[in-house]
């Protein structure tokens, strides 16, 4: 039996796969007036569907607020105290624009996107049962996002893994346990915004995707092996046959290969089938495609996309929100798939900037997009944005000898491993909040935080030592560390009471530890609104 | 103002009082059938699962071959039910033989460690994309009450490294999650048996205040996050920020001394805590006590660190150390909780991820084996006093009554009255039954 391995797959193909984009900063005005005119049409448009609704949308965030909400967002992170500082005193107009180019420059950017993607593409618990590969995974994720590698290529190129080389996308195939079906249900709902998981066994009664649709597609991963491993070459390494057909469920019926609701020949000629369905679901033409990885970008910053499902194009469905979809995906495909032009633009545009609804406001439905919904912290955000207040970092390299590069190598951490797990919930909305008593208490009384709390450890705590502080001072730099912003009257009358109270230089720094502590624990902390 | 801490507790206690008591007199106003059902606490369920870390010897406990060349050389007892016969290191849980059911015709197909725990604590092997939940969240989430103050599922010194996923909560989400109970490691004598040796110190994590913060300090803490979060909330009404205030208020309402009390195994009478036997399993199976006594649904307590049952060498030894440790905490929990009057309400299972060969190797040791094993039920909603299946006598194969790992977890749901067949939804709306098999109604009561 022959075995077609992909590298052999035409060399032209695989350059293709890792061709970056020229980086925000350099990019030419015409694109940059381009943009500007894509901004427009999106803050017009969304204007357009309050008028209609007849809603008063929320008034424009604070400069601290959409610090906090882009840094988390971008780079998933809160901002350093001086970051914070320069932010609220810088009086540039374009300080946001600005400050959104510039965070998605920063390598956390990458880290930040891969940690995202890989929490997205892989079914939930992956990681514990394979945490060596979901390492690898990450870093092969960052990397692509580094060098912006165009979203087309980057699907591509994960679907097209082999493993031989190194770790990283193959992981998608495992932990799908290289099943046809598996595969087919994952790759449509992510990549063409199809949910198919019911025409797996039956034709769906609401939808227009039928149980061999649904087959056809899986058919192209049918070929797909994991052979098993021998001696020491632990490496998971998949090939592509070219024999294995899928059948239709109690039926032995085989389904040949079909794009998804298309009319088109399969073309056979790139060495695999998998290869055949990439090209086709890649490629510019692939409505479903763009509209499905455009609003993936809308729902990163907005916690819902801009449409429930982007593939449905029926007429009741053709809404303002819909056409507005086509256009930025539009967009996207003459941007050459520039994923960070896409955030960039997005992140720009007015309702990103919009505060969160207050108590007296009326609350429209989400798709109106007319406030910022508050999105709970993730887990990575939340230990991430522990460390940087804390001083663990540096000497947890030391134990664990770790290169010094904390961008870069964050996720091999086994606390932070430890803590997302604990505190990782099973996938769902991104606005939900769905914690347990044992999660709060551990974010109460747990190690990390004491930690983080400890007057002798806390490298903020530390910093506010210094002697030219006085009590505001302290006060206000700890608010500006993890809320962004400066305390309420009332707020800082309480601190400066109790600083006041204590009688000596340790009871005064335990106030200020008391502090960081209710500070981080806050609900106001535990949001990216 | 320094009243405020205080007064939430008392507050938060109030209402957890308030509610018991509004319950109690509401349920006048229910049918009466149901109210009486629902009030009448000999109606609670329990269960406590006795976890074997590393796959114990069916052969050395509760399946011997004393006649065949692979019995070894631990003799059998008669126990209290004629005929049915345990090893002669396990004594004491012989005397409770009425109340236990052996089944010793489980068979499986994962031996290895990770994929073993995987399947027996989730009846899942470990593949696919579904997270499926361990046996225990799943459950514990079907017994538990929604006013409970104490956590649904304690589990005690679990040792999940092997495969953590098999002890969580998966799709159901981390509000199903164990409590953890830890072992103070600096007077942990985890493997002590001697009498009169140190007890372990057990505690629920993260339900005390750090080292070094006192409760003048805890007292500050809450006063300062109290007007954070009334500065905050005062003009949102969003339901996710709500919910996370509600959240740490429950959770601070667990932090009083009613609840640490419970954890508190000082309270207990030396007597008492030596009779379990001092190390980790035997301190885990009185606290297990404790919290069903007030109402806890679940609890977990593993035996042996790390991988203690893994005896591929010096089998004899080892098996004989640990009999002595899961007899003296097994049985005296059998006797407390039929003291207490709890024992028809609380059932029991031992297990572990796979048995162990029947053939020794020449290191004196088992190797594991998932083909023929047996795990043990007791307690409430079993027909005690019996051996279900049988296998050869060499021990090596299953020759009557062969059981899956679904129907022995499909026994545990039907024992503690919730039906296997009770379906929980995924994030992405696909069913999954409690258990995928059949209860064995031999063993039922």
């Amino acid at each position: 039996m022959k075995l077609y391995q992909l590298s052999l797959i035409s060399g032209v193909f695989l350059a293709l796969l890792v061709t970056p984009i020229t980086a925000v900063g350099e990019v030419e005005p015409a694109s940059v007036a381009r943009r500007a005119l894509m901004v427009q049409r999106i803050d017009d448009s969304l204007r357009q569907n309050w008028e209609d609704a007849g809603v008063q949308p929320a008034g424009l965030a604070t400069d601290g607020e959409f610090l906090r909400r882009a840094s988390l967002d971008i780079t998933g992170v809160i901002p350093r105290v001086s970051q914070v500082r320069s932010f609220l005193m810088d009086e540039r107009p374009d300080k946001r624009l600005r400050l959104v180019e510039q965070l998605l420059n920063s390598p956390r950017c990458a880290t930040h996107l891969a940690t995202v993607w890989h929490n997205r593409i892989l079914p939930a618990g992956t990681e514990e049962m394979h945490p060596v590969e979901s390492l690898g995974l990450q870093k092969w994720l960052r990397t692509r996002f580094a060098s912006n590698v165009r979203y087309d290529n980057l699907v591509a190129g994960m679907l097209l893994a082999t493993g031989a080389e190194e770790l990283g996308p193959a992981l998608y195939f495992q932990a799908n346990d290289v099943a046809p079906e598996k595969i087919a249900a994952s790759v449509s709902n992510l990549f063409l915004g199809v949910k198919l998981q019911c025409a797996q066994c039956h034709d769906h009664p609401y939808s227009e995707y039928t149980q061999r649709d649904f087959w056809g597609l899986a058919a192209f991963f049918a070929q797909v092996r994991a052979p098993e491993q021998s001696g020491m070459n632990m490496s998971y390494r998949l090939v592509d046959e070219n024999r294995g057909e899928v059948r239709l469920p109690d039926s032995d019926e085989v389904v040949p290969p079909r794009y998804l609701r298309v009319n088109k020949e399969v073309d056979e000629s790139f060495g695999s089938r998998r290869a055949s369905l990439v090209l086709w679901l890649t490629s510019r033409d692939n409505r479903n495609f763009t509209r499905a990885g455009v609003n993936w970008a809308w729902a990163h910053f907005f916690g819902h996309g801009l449409v429930e499902s982007p593939a449905d194009v029926s007429a009741e469905h053709n809404t303002a929100n819909h056409q507005l979809l086509d256009e930025l995906a539009d967009y996207f495909v003459e941007s050459g798939f520039d994923l960070r032009e896409l955030l960039l633009t997005i992140a720009s545009t007015q309702a990103y900037q919009l505060a969160g609804w207050t108590r007296d406001a009326e609350q429209p439905a989400p798709e109106l997009f007319a406030a910022m919904p508050p999105k709970p912290l993730t887990p990575e955000q939340l230990y991430d944005s522990f460390l940087l207040l804390a001083p663990r970092m540096q000497q947890r390299e030391q134990v664990y000898d770790l290169p010094v590069n904390p961008a870069a190598n964050m996720t091999a951490d086994p606390i932070r491993i430890q803590f997302v797990r604990r505190m990782r919930e099973p996938p769902g909305s991104p606005t939900e909040y769905r914690a347990g008593t044992l999660q709060a208490l551990m974010l109460m009384n747990g190690m990390t935080t004491t930690e983080l709390t400890d007057r002798q450890r806390s490298r903020l705590l530390g910093a506010l030592a210094a002697p030219f502080m006085d009590a505001e001072d302290r006060v206000e730099a700890l608010f500006l560390a993890t809320l962004c912003r400066q305390p309420e009257i009332e707020e800082r009358s309480m601190a400066s009471e109790l600083l006041e109270g204590a009688e000596s230089t340790v009871e005064r720094n335990r106030v200020l530890s008391d502090l960081l502590w209710a500070l981080v624990n806050s609900t106001e902390f535990a949001f990216n609104r | 103002m320094s009243t405020q801490f205080r007064s939430l507790d008392r507050r938060t206690m109030l209402q957890h009082l308030g509610l018991s008591v509004l319950g109690a007199s509401c349920s006048g106003w229910l049918p009466g059938f149901a109210a009486n059902l629902a009030a009448d606490p000999q109606r609670r369920r329990h269960c406590i699962l006795l976890w074997m870390n590393g796959g114990p010897s069916q052969t050395d406990t509760f399946d011997m071959k004393p006649d065949h060349n692979n019995g070894g050389e631990f003799k059998e007892i008669s126990t209290s039910v004629p005929g049915l016969r345990f090893s002669e290191h396990l004594p004491k849980l012989a005397e409770h033989a009425d109340r236990l059911a052996i089944v010793r015709s489980l068979s499986t197909k994962e031996g290895d460690h990770a994929r073993g725990t995987h399947l027996v604590r989730t009846g899942h092997a470990p593949m696919g994309d579904v997270a499926h939940p361990s046996i225990a969240c799943s459950l514990s989430k079907e017994i538990s009450r929604a006013d409970a103050i104490l956590p649904s599922y304690v589990s005690v010194v679990p040792r999940p490294e092997i495969s953590p996923a098999s002890f969580g909560p998966g799709f159901l989400g981390q509000r199903y999650a164990p409590a953890i109970v830890a072992a103070n490691r600096n007077a942990d004598p985890s493997s002590a048996t001697v009498s009169g040796s140190p007890l372990a110190d057990l505690r629920l994590e993260n339900i005390q205040l750090p080292d070094g913060v006192d409760a003048r300090q805890a007292e500050r803490r809450m006063r300062m996050w109290q007007q954070l979060e009334q500065s905050f909330l005062k003009n949102r009404r969003t339901n996710s920020l709500h919910a996370h205030h509600d959240l740490y208020q429950k959770a601070a309402g667990l932090m009083t001394p009613e609840v640490r009390d419970a954890f508190d195994l000082s309270k207990e009478p030396d007597k008492v805590r030596q009779r379990y036997g001092p190390g980790l399993f035997g301190q885990g199976c009185l606290l297990a006590r404790r919290l069903v006594q007030r109402g806890v649904p679940f609890v977990e307590v593993a035996l042996g660190d790390g991988l203690a049952w893994d005896t591929h060498d010096d089998n004899f030894n080892k098996v004989r150390e640990l009999s002595a440790q899961l007899d003296a905490g097994w049985a005296t929990l059998m006797t407390e909780l039929a003291e207490h009057g709890l024992l028809d309400s609380t059932t029991i299972l031992w297990m572990g991820e796979f048995g162990r060969t029947p053939t020794i190797n020449s290191s004196g040791g088992r190797d594991h084996f998932p083909a023929a094993w047996s795990c043990v039920f007791g307690g409430g909603g079993i027909a005690g006093g019996q051996a279900y299946g049988r296998t050869s006598a060499s021990g090596s194969v299953v020759e009557e009554n062969k059981v899956a790992i679904g129907d022995v977890l499909a026994t545990l749901c039907s024992a503690l009255g919730v039906s296997p067949d009770h379906e929980n939804m995924t994030s992405s709306h696909r069913p999954i039954r409690l258990a995928e098999g059949t209860p064995i109604d031999e063993i039922l009561v």
